[in-house]
Order: C-alpha cells, then sequence, then structure tokens
C-alpha cells in the first residue's frame, strides 16, 4: 500500500457532474473544502490548503469520492491500458504454416515478454553498455523483424512478428539514448521491482484473473504521466522566463538578445502561438537592425578608403537583407577592385541589376566588370544598357569608348 | 525459387544485377556495356528507341528524345525542378491533367512513370536475355530524398514494366548493403552518393549481417548535371565572347554541348586538360563557326568547387543526425559517376581524414545493392538483414497551422508511436486529424496524405481530453493510423495509401498500351 500513496497524491479531484453541492448536507469547514475542489488542485495539495487536519480532509475527500459528490479525473483511470502493448490475434502452433513449430514457439514465449521492462525485452542487465544493447537489437531483428519471413505464409504469427519487432525497437531506442534511458530507469525505480516481479509471474496466471494486474499498470501509467505532466510545466515556466527576459532586451533595443530569448522560448514551448508570432517580429526587426549597424561600419570602412574591412562588412550585412541591391553591388566592387575575383564580382553584380533593372549606375559597374574579365561583347551590352539608361553618364561612354 | 534482380534507375544511366551463386554480378547489355542511359526516343517514322540507340541519334532528334526524366517523376507541375526542366530539356513537357509534368514527343503524351517504365523494362529484358527466362520480381532504387509520390511513381512504373516490385530502396542503401555483404565485421559506413541528379550521404552501422540506417541527408538539386551544366555556361561565354553569337537558344548546339561539357568532365578526371572541339556549331553571314576549347582540370575545378563544397554541409548534418563525428566513421564509400572527380574524392578524404574505400565501382553497386536486397528477402537464411527507415517525418496538423511530428524520418519500419493530444475549444467533441508528411514545422508546408475525425469526445474544458494518436508504419511502409479518446474509449482510424500521380484506371490503361508496343521494344 506505501505504493499507492503517491499516486493518490497525483490525482485531481473535481465535483462531480451530476452532483448539486447546495443540496448537500455539509458543515461550513467541509464546504470551505468542497469549494478548493476545483478540477485543477491536486489531492496531495488539497490536504494542505483544505482548512481541516490533514487526515480529516484525506478522509472526507475519500468519503465524497465514494458517494459520487466528487470524482477523480477519470482520465488517469482510464490509461490503464496503456497504448504500447497492443492486443495480439489468437495464435496456434500450426505445422501447414511456412515456418518451423520450433520457430512459432518462440514467437509465441517471445510475444508473452512484452509486458516486461525493456531490459528483459532485450535481455540485457541493467547495467549494459550501448554496444551490448546494440548487439541485442541487432540479433533479436534477425529474429523477429518480418522482412525475415518475406512472402511466406505466418498466418496470425505475422501479426505477432511485427508487434514483437515494434517493442524491441522501442526498447532500443529508449535505452540507447541517455536521456530516454534515465526516464525509463526512473520509471522502474518509482513503478518498483516487486510490480514487475508480480507481472512476470502474472503470465502464468489465467487471463481473467486481472487484479492482479491493474494496479501496477495504473501506477506505471499514472507515474508517467505525472512525471510528463511535471516536466511540461517546468519548461513552460523556462520558456516564460526566457520569453520575458527576451522582450525586455526588445524593450531595451538589444535586438539580438531579444531574438535569442524568444527562439528559446520557443524551443522549451513549441505550442506556444503568442511565441511564435513574437518571435518573427523580433527576428525582423533584429535582422534589421543588425544590417543596418554593419552597413554603418561598412559605410565608416569606405569612407576611410579600408575596403577590404568594408567589404567584410558589407557581405555580413548581405546576410541579413540578401535582396538589398546596394550592399550586393557593394559587395561585387570590392571583390573586382580589391581581391580581384572576377566570378564572384560577376555574379553579385549581375543580381544586383537583376533587383534594380533600370539602375544605370550598376550597369556601369557590370560592364566595367565585365571588361576587366574580358567578356567584350557582355562589357558592351551592359555599357549601353547604362547609356540607354542615363546619357548622360560619361564614364560610361568613355568605357564604350575605350573597349572599342 | 525465382530469380530477382536489382534495378538502378539512375537519373542519366541504368543498370541491373543479379546473385549467382552467391555472388552479386552485374549483367550486361547486349552491347556489352554494364550501365545503359536513361533515354527514350521516337524516331521521325515513329520507331521507339531506348538505351544507347536512343543516345546516339539524341543529337539529330534532340526534341523527341527523352532523358533525366527520373527529374520529374511524381513532381507537381509548379514544382521548381520541373519549371526548371522545361526551360532545359530540348523535349517539350506539358502538363498533365493530375497537375503532373507529362511528356509530348511526335504528338503523343506520355506519363512520367511511363517513361520509367520503358526503362525499367529494357532493363527486365537485359536480365531476360542473359539469364535465358522470366525475371518478375526486382528491388529498384531511388534517391533517399524521393517523397512518398516519387516513390511510388517509381513502384507504379515497375507494374507498368512487368515487374512486381518487392521493394524500393534508397540508393545509399543499397551501397552500403553491396559494401557490407559478406562482411562479419562491426563498421560504421558513410555513402557518398553524387549521380547525375541528385546529392544523397548516408551513415550506416553493420554488424553480424544486420544493417542499420542511422541517418541520411542530401539534395535533391545538386549533381553531375549541375557540373554539366557550368562547363555548358562557360563555353557558351567563351564562344559569345569569341565569336559574338549566343547560343542559348539553340536546341541542337546545346545537346551538343551538353554531350562535349560530359565528356570533357570525365576526360579531366584522368587527364589535366582536354580540348573541346565542336564544328560547325553555328553558322552567321560570315560563314560557319567552329568551336574549339581547351579546358583544364583547374578551371573545371574553379567553376564547381562551389558545388563540392556545398555538399559537405549535408555530410555535417548527417554525421550530426547520427550523432557522430567525422572521425567515428570507419569506412567511406562513393557512390554515382560524379564521384570519380579528383576534387570529389580530395574534398571527401579531406573531410573525413581518410581516403574512400576503392574496392566498389561507383556506377555499379547500387544495383547490386538492389539485387542483395531482393535475395536477402527471398532467400530464407538469416544471412543479411536491412534496417530500413523511413524517408520522411509523418505527424499531424495541430493547432495554429504547426506539424507536430510523429515519427522522425530515418526511423526504423516497421513501428509504432503514439502521443497524446487535446482538444483547443472549451466543450469540444470532435477533432479531425489531418495526416501530414515533410520536414517543415508549418503543416502547410507539408504533403497531406489523409484526415479523418473523431467525434463523440466528452465535453470539457480546453486542453483537459486526452486523445492518443498512434502512427503504426508496417515493413512494407504502409501506414495506419488511429486516434483513442482515453476517456470515451471512441477510437477511429484509417490506412494510408500511398498515390502517384496515376489512378489505377491509368496504370491499367498504360499497360495495355504497353503491351502493344511490346514487339517493337524487343527490336
Amino acid at each position: 500500500m506505501g505504493e499507492a500513496k503517491p499516486e493518490g497524491d497525483e490525482r485531481v479531484p473535481r465535483l462531480a457532474a451530476d452532483c448539486d453541492p447546495t443540496r448537500l448536507q455539509i458543515t461550513p469547514a467541509e464546504g470551505y473544502l468542497l469549494s478548493r475542489v476545483d478540477g485543477s488542485t491536486p489531492w496531495a495539495l488539497l490536504r494542505e490548503i483544505g482548512g481541516m487536519p490533514p487526515a480529516e480532509v484525506e478522509r472526507k475527500l475519500e468519503e465524497w469520492l465514494r458517494i459520487g459528490v466528487i470524482e477523480v479525473d477519470s482520465d488517469e483511470e482510464e490509461k490503464e491500458e496503456p497504448p504500447a502493448v497492443q492486443a495480439l490475434p489468437e495464435a496456434k502452433v500450426d505445422a501447414h504454416l511456412d515456418i518451423s513449430v520450433e520457430v512459432q514457439r518462440e514467437i509465441l514465449s517471445f510475444g508473452k515478454k512484452l509486458s516486461a521492462s525493456y531490459y528483459d525485452i532485450l535481455g540485457v542487465p541493467r547495467d549494459a553498455g550501448n554496444p551490448a544493447i546494440k548487439k541485442a537489437y541487432f540479433a533479436l531483428s534477425k529474429k523477429f523483424h518480418p522482412d525475415r519471413y518475406f512472402r511466406r505464409n505466418l498466418g496470425p504469427f505475422m501479426a505477432h512478428v511485427e508487434t514483437i519487432f515494434k517493442k524491441i525497437l522501442e526498447a532500443y531506442e529508449l535505452l540507447s539514448d541517455p536521456t530516454t534511458r534515465a526516464e525509463v530507469e526512473k520509471s522502474l525505480r518509482t513503478a518498483g521491482s516487486s510490480a514487475a516481479e508480480a507481472n512476470g509471474g502474472g503470465a502464468e496466471k489465467p487471463a481473467t484473473d486481472k487484479p492482479a494486474r491493474k494496479p501496477r499498470r495504473i501506477a506505471a501509467s499514472m507515474s508517467l504521466l505525472a512525471q510528463h505532466k511535471r516536466q511540461l510545466t517546468e519548461r513552460k515556466r523556462k520558456a516564460k522566463n526566457f520569453f520575458e527576459s527576451g522582450m525586455a532586451a526588445f524593450r531595451g533595443e538589444r535586438w539580438l538578445e531579444a531574438a535569442r530569448g524568444v527562439r528559446l522560448a520557443i524551443a522549451y514551448d513549441p505550442r506556444n502561438d503568442a511565441f511564435r508570432e513574437s518571435f518573427a517580429k523580433v527576428q525582423r526587426r533584429a535582422y534589421e537592425e543588425q544590417a543596418k549597424a554593419l552597413t554603418r561600419k561598412a559605410d565608416e570602412c569606405w569612407d576611410m578608403h579600408d575596403f577590404e574591412e568594408a567589404g567584410k562588412y558589407y557581405e555580413e550585412a548581405l546576410h541579413y537583407r540578401p535582396f538589398d541591391a546596394e550592399i550586393t553591388m557593394r559587395v561585387a566592387r570590392i571583390a573586382h577592385q580589391v581581391h580581384d575575383d572576377l566570378r564572384k564580382a560577376k555574379e553579385l553584380a549581375a543580381s544586383a541589376c537583376e533587383l534594380e533593372p533600370r539602375n544605370a549606375g550598376f550597369r556601369l559597374s557590370l560592364g566595367k566588370i565585365f571588361k576587366a574579365a574580358g567578356l567584350k561583347n557582355n562589357a558592351r551590352r551592359e555599357l549601353e544598357t547604362a547609356m540607354r539608361l542615363d546619357p548622360g553618364l560619361t564614364e560610361a561612354k568613355m568605357e564604350l569608348k575605350s573597349l572599342r | 525459387m525465382s530469380r530477382v534482380i536489382g534495378i538502378d534507375l539512375g537519373t542519366t544511366n541504368s543498370c541491373v544485377a543479379i546473385l549467382e551463386n552467391g555472388q552479386p554480378s552485374v549483367i550486361p547489355n547486349a552491347g556489352g556495356y554494364k550501365t545503359t542511359p536513361s533515354m527514350f526516343a521516337v524516331t521521325q517514322d515513329g520507331k521507339r528507341l531506348v538505351g544507347h540507340l536512343a543516345k546516339r541519334q539524341a543529337i539529330t532528334n534532340s526534341k523527341n528524345t527523352v532523358y533525366a526524366a527520373k527529374r520529374l517523376i511524381g513532381r507537381r507541375w509548379e514544382h521548381p525542378e520541373v519549371q526548371k526542366s522545361i526551360d532545359l530539356c530540348p523535349y517539350q513537357i506539358v502538363r498533365g491533367p493530375n497537375d503532373d509534368p507529362r511528356i509530348e514527343i511526335t504528338g503523343k503524351t506520355f506519363t512520367c512513370p511511363e517513361i520509367s517504365s520503358i526503362i525499367l523494362r529494357e532493363m527486365k529484358r537485359v536480365a531476360e536475355e542473359y539469364l535465358g527466362e522470366p525475371v518478375r520480381d526486382a528491388v529498384i532504387t531511388v534517391p533517399a530524398y524521393f517523397n512518398d509520390t516519387q516513390r511510388q511513381c517509381t513502384k507504379d512504373a515497375g507494374r507498368i514494366a512487368g515487374l512486381e516490385v518487392l521493394r524500393i530502396i534508397n540508393e545509399p542503401t543499397a551501397a552500403g548493403l553491396a559494401y557490407g555483404f559478406g562482411k562479419r565485421k562491426e563498421e560504421k559506413v558513410a555513402v557518398y552518393d553524387l549521380g547525375g541528379g541528385t546529392f544523397d550521404i548516408s551513415i550506416l552501422e553493420m554488424g553480424d549481417g544486420v544493417l542499420e540506417v542511422l541517418a541520411t541527408a542530401g539534395d535533391t538539386f545538386l549533381g553531375g548535371e549541375d557540373f554539366d551544366r557550368r562547363i555548358v555556361n562557360h563555353l557558351i561565354e567563351k564562344f559569345e565572347e569569341s565569336e559574338g553569337i549566343d547560343l542559348r537558344s539553340d536546341t541542337m548546339a546545346l545537346q551538343r554541348l551538353k554531350d562535349a561539357a560530359e565528356k570533357a568532365k570525365c576526360d579531366l578526371s584522368q587527364r589535366e586538360t582536354t580540348e573541346i572541339n565542336l564544328p560547325f556549331i553555328a553558322s552567321d553571314a560570315n560563314g560557319p563557326r567552329h568551336l574549339s576549347v581547351e579546358l583544364g582540370r583547374e578551371t573545371l575545378e574553379s567553376l564547381v568547387d562551389d558545388i563540392v563544397r556545398g555538399t559537405l554541409k549535408s555530410a555535417e548534418q548527417c554525421l550530426n543526425d547520427a550523432g557522430l563525428t567525422a572521425d567515428d566513421i570507419d569506412q567511406v564509400i562513393l557512390v554515382g559517376g560524379q564521384s570519380r572527380m579528383p576534387l570529389v574524392q580530395k574534398t571527401v578524404t579531406e573531410f573525413f581524414g581518410k581516403r574512400p574505400h576503392k574496392g566498389v565501382n561507383p556506377d555499379e553497386v547500387v544495383a547490386i545493392g538492389a539485387a542483395i536486397q531482393g535475395e536477402a528477402l527471398l532467400s530464407e537464411d538469416d544471412s543479411l538483414l536491412l534496417l530500413d527507415v523511413t524517408p520522411l517525418s509523418l505527424g499531424i496538423a495541430t493547432y495554429g497551422g504547426h506539424f507536430a511530428k510523429l515519427i522522425e524520418r530515418n526511423t526504423t519500419v516497421p513501428v509504432r508511436k503514439s502521443h497524446i493530444f487535446t482538444t483547443t475549444r472549451d466543450n469540444q467533441t470532435a477533432v479531425k486529424i489531418r495526416v501530414l508528411q515533410g520536414e517543415s514545422e508549418h503543416a502547410a508546408d507539408n504533403d497531406l496524405l489523409g484526415e479523418f475525425v473523431l467525434t463523440g469526445i466528452r465535453q470539457a474544458a480546453k486542453g483537459d481530453p486526452e486523445i492518443d494518436v498512434a502512427f503504426d508504419i508496417d515493413a512494407n511502409g504502409i501506414v495506419s493510423v488511429s486516434a483513442r479518446d482515453l476517456q470515451t474509449g471512441k477510437e477511429q482510424s484509417i490506412t494510408v495509401n500511398a498515390t502517384g500521380t496515376l489512378s489505377e484506371e491509368e496504370v491499367q490503361q498504360i499497360i495495355e498500351d504497353q503491351e502493344l508496343y511490346e514487339v517493337q521494344l524487343k527490336e
């Protein structure tokens, strides 16, 4: 019974749907306790805040639960069927199938093991390392992977083989990842080894003997659910903290920090739409600001004629504003004039011209780059376009002349 | 036991293999070649040509010669790859009634599975001629990043070609199978597959005759043809420069340039420089013009360096997904013709810090792996087992247009995964389960595989009901999804049928049509 208490504490009682509390014959103290039963306060907390001695609360709640004034969140009771273990079709050893009787027996006996612990399923000790776990998984796969029996008539045994393999895979996946393995360990410790033994013994008992198995199932699934809920709350709390510090940074105009905060918040609570909406906003702003700052630095360098340094900043800025024609062209010019990287210059200048097709200055630059690359015809085409766009562009005229 | 063949249905070349007396071997075609161009053509007088015959006449009949149809199969008309092909291919691509790209030559419209089926039928014929007996069972390979529709279309193509497709497996996985065949050692292997149209990288772990796929990554937009295209562009620029003639709109010249580029590229894997001579490539008022360009290995490398470096990004991601570093990899296998390029080998060697394995032929290894998997499925011994994975993530659409993944891509199959979901409105009594496949976190960007409604949920505050959604994938990749209200016990489920771009009637119709041409194909 010592095991049962913590699970009882996790229960969340609420007023029964068909109960009208105004018709109850209760004392004001009991009334106060009943008013605390709101469908979200767990049993353990009610004991503390119920306004009467804890033992009294316990007794009262149990009584109300029995007579149907309150009910516990029935979802947790329904969880007695863990979804992981599927019902298998009846299968009897049959000599007419495409697999030997021995293999059929092996499948049947392994099928009985599926509600055992993950360690028992793989047949490895609790302290097994990853190589041993993998070895066991490979060896069992060779026996129970459905592909082993491809196109063979296994009758009802095929469903068994599939279910067995899925369980083996589940065990391998959970035990080979340290995080999930820690959870398995934890749930094994909470469920208690005695329950596991009871279950192992239960396999030999007739199927009608349900009570022997039921408690453990509820216990295991409830503690897992509680654990899950605890983790969820913890994650949500962390997410909120990150989000708040992110928004504070946003108000303080520390854009990158803001984006980082909100991104972390989403990582911890991916289902929160408000976070996502803010993220788009914050990130856009952060990128803009980042591009602005970088361009400013680059402009300064440019003015100081430190083109190499300017190029680095412009290129970085381009990362945040990929469709900025002016920056693209500047990077192209620097690639051309400082680094003599004509291929890059050509590509960037061409894309700048694509972004702003009617910019005569861009055409002029592209033409000069083509000229430097020895592509005279292309150069002529661009320079002529530049002239057409801006007939007063004397530099283009001179470049054209020098081409001829 | 009937014989099973493995077919590598490539973008540019295809290959067929078989296991003979336990030894894998590639079957040469009638011309003695171990690979057959994935090309199909209809001549002016209506004759149908496949493989080398189709390739040989491609220059003079470029409008009626289909190549690289694999880039189109199973895609939607709007897909950028389709739009790119429309610009680049000399043959006519038209929009089909199911919004699928179709190919129109000599006035007849072919669906993409149909074109692929013609290549597959040819490979089947090559095998049958060699074995002297009919062949029915086959395993066909596809790039790791093919989605469900593309895989189903490939399967349909197999069916049209008269094949029973036992499995569709990933090309890099097949290469790993070929490498691991007969080995007992425990090893972690990286397969770097740079083919004509796609780049895939997979990390596999093997031991005791079991092969597990740890991770896969890749780029469907990157392959040897991009190398060719860079060379072609280089040649066009050079020619425009010296002769003042733009060859971009001349389909015949483009086809010649493409062939020459491919040949030059292969030459440069052996030699330091090569010469490209294309006499009479164009003409103007001053008479005929000839293209003559000397191309050095260094120039080629500078033209494609960024493409090769781009593959390392996928390699990095793949290692990450597998939870490994480059040092953990025991063997690197190079697959795909493009991996012969010295720059590719050098880049891969530097990245992994070890020389790639030399023992496999990059053109043949995939077909061999497919044959090995076919044999492993049909044989009764347990000498080899492939633990294959799902290519794409599966999940359901959730509130706010998000995508909740239940089964991550690269998960071993068969598998069952479940998760608990809840309602988003007070007193909500029904939920719609929309089953999606893809990698985007936005539901709308993923493929909808099917949907159903679970009703009769207990009236409660939002977030209170608990709905257990379970995904099951069987060994053949068939997905079924169920949703169960844990409080009321109500349950609904569907089996998701993979659909290609063709309906069942269309497939049957094509099979009938194909039989009419059977005689011609056997010429």
